[in-house]
């Protein structure tokens, strides 16, 4: 046999087997972790409503270590965008919500700079509200290019909170919304957003104590 | 005299034979005691931390994400994997001493974008967010390769996605060619719509993997 036989198919292999080294090289793609942990300078930021501010429990943080549920608990997946009232076996609440946009602001008179995200691990609710109201933070004036009031009159909203709200710690609440199309959608400054009915449902389901796991 | 030797000699025989039961109520533990065993510790350990992870539990069709060791989101699938490819995946999965199985890539082959550009473009001028923050994706196929070369090749067989770069798609082909040769194998589920979009915001979160004894 001649040897050119051998050699031109070997050589041409090791050219294939080179191109497809460089392919996967120039392919590796490094793990993608979601925007939210990207290193950034962060100052919590919230929502505050002020209405009925009964019966708040105080020092309610979950124990450490394992945890077991005999009662329903609320559970947040913030990427898809869902929150459930469930057991281990059973789900009896579904819902399109909304979570944190992660987007950051800065406010450029002071330098005080916010993050928008809803925050993960484990809470309990802490506190029950009827008609909330919305005490509006500085942030929510930067936002919106407005001078930041000096009275607490002109900070107080209402409306936009919806009937109910449900509180679990840091400010952050589960509340209704004014804009239920933007449901299953990341807009809110760190809250969770439900709509009218499933926040109702919720209130009426959830107690002082309840375990809201966030991921 | 003869009433207490007798009392004596009962007493040491009941003595020995409550000996002889406790002896016999200790039984050798099987290869799949320690490993239940090994798999309870290694759960508690993850549970203590504010951290998700993944439990495979095959006998019940079901990939559980659970925090602090309390289920959170259950994906139920089905199989798409033959018997066999299913036996030698739980042995591979359980060999080695790396019981929790560590997150090392996650690629998408193809993906259905939540929103519209129009819409996402009003969203993200809206709420100040960049649209890359607010954009969530529906995979229709994705796959997770695990420590160990564990794969979990996860179809959403109601989406039809939109393929990412075919160059990326040929690497990771050829990546998990190379993982089955080198002694990796792969586990193929179908799962619903909407948990494909849950499972892929989970991973991105790097959860390590448990499979159930």
């Amino acid at each position: 046999m001649n040897k050119w036989t051998l050699i031109i198919p070997a050589s041409t292999i090791t050219v294939v087997l080179l191109l497809l080294g460089i392919l996967l090289w120039t392919q590796q793609e490094s793990f993608v972790r979601p925007p939210e942990t990207a290193n950034t300078t962060t100052t919590a930021t919230y929502e505050q409503p002020t209405k009925k501010p009964s019966k708040r429990k105080s020092g309610t943080n979950p124990p450490a270590g394992r945890l077991k549920m005999n009662k329903p608990y609320v559970v947040i997946d913030r990427y898809a965008n869902k929150l459930y009232l469930r057991t281990e076996d059973s789900v009896f609440l579904a819902a399109d919500c909304s979570t944190g946009s992660g987007a950051e602001l800065t406010d450029t008179a002071t330098g005080r700079h916010w993050k928008f995200d809803t925050p993960t691990g484990v809470f309990i609710a802490d506190s029950k509200l009827e008609g909330p109201w919305w005490r509006k933070p500085d942030w929510a004036f930067i936002e919106e290019g407005e001078v930041i009031p000096l009275t607490d009159e002109e900070r107080m909203d209402p409306f936009v909170m919806g009937a109910y709200a449900v509180g679990f710690g840091n400010g952050y609440f589960v509340h209704g919304t004014l804009y239920e199309r933007l449901l299953g959608v990341s807009v809110t400054h760190g809250c969770v957003r439900l709509g009218e009915d499933n926040l109702k449902y919720l209130y009426g389901r959830v107690n002082y104590g309840t375990y809201i796991y966030i991921y | 005299m003869t009433v207490l030797l007798v009392l004596l000699i009962s007493s040491s025989v009941d003595a020995a034979r409550s000996k002889g039961k406790n002896q016999t109520a200790k039984t050798p533990p099987t290869p799949e005691s320690e490993f239940a065993a090994r798999f309870k510790n290694v759960e508690n350990a993850l549970a203590a931390v504010d951290k998700p992870y993944l439990v495979l539990d095959s006998r019940r069709s079901r990939l559980s994400l659970k925090l602090r060791g309390v289920t959170v989101r259950d994906y139920r699938y089905t199989l798409m994997s033959d018997s066999d490819e299913v036996a030698t995946f739980k042995d591979l999965a359980v060999s080695g001493d790396t019981l929790p199985k560590s997150l090392v890539r996650l690629h998408i082959f193809d993906a259905e974008p939540q929103l519209n550009d129009t819409v996402l473009g009003i969203v993200s001028k809206a709420t100040i967010a960049a649209p890359e923050l607010i954009q969530r994706y529906r995979p229709g196929r994705l796959t997770a390769t695990f420590a160990n070369r564990v794969v979990l090749d996860v179809h959403a067989l109601d989406i039809t996605g939109v393929p990412s770069s075919w160059k990326a798609n040929l690497a990771e082909s050829l990546r998990l060619f190379a993982d089955d040769v080198l002694g990796g194998e792969t586990l193929r589920i179908a799962i619903m719509r909407d948990d494909a979009m849950s499972f892929y915001g989970t991973c991105q979160g790097a959860p390590p993997l448990l499979i159930a004894p």
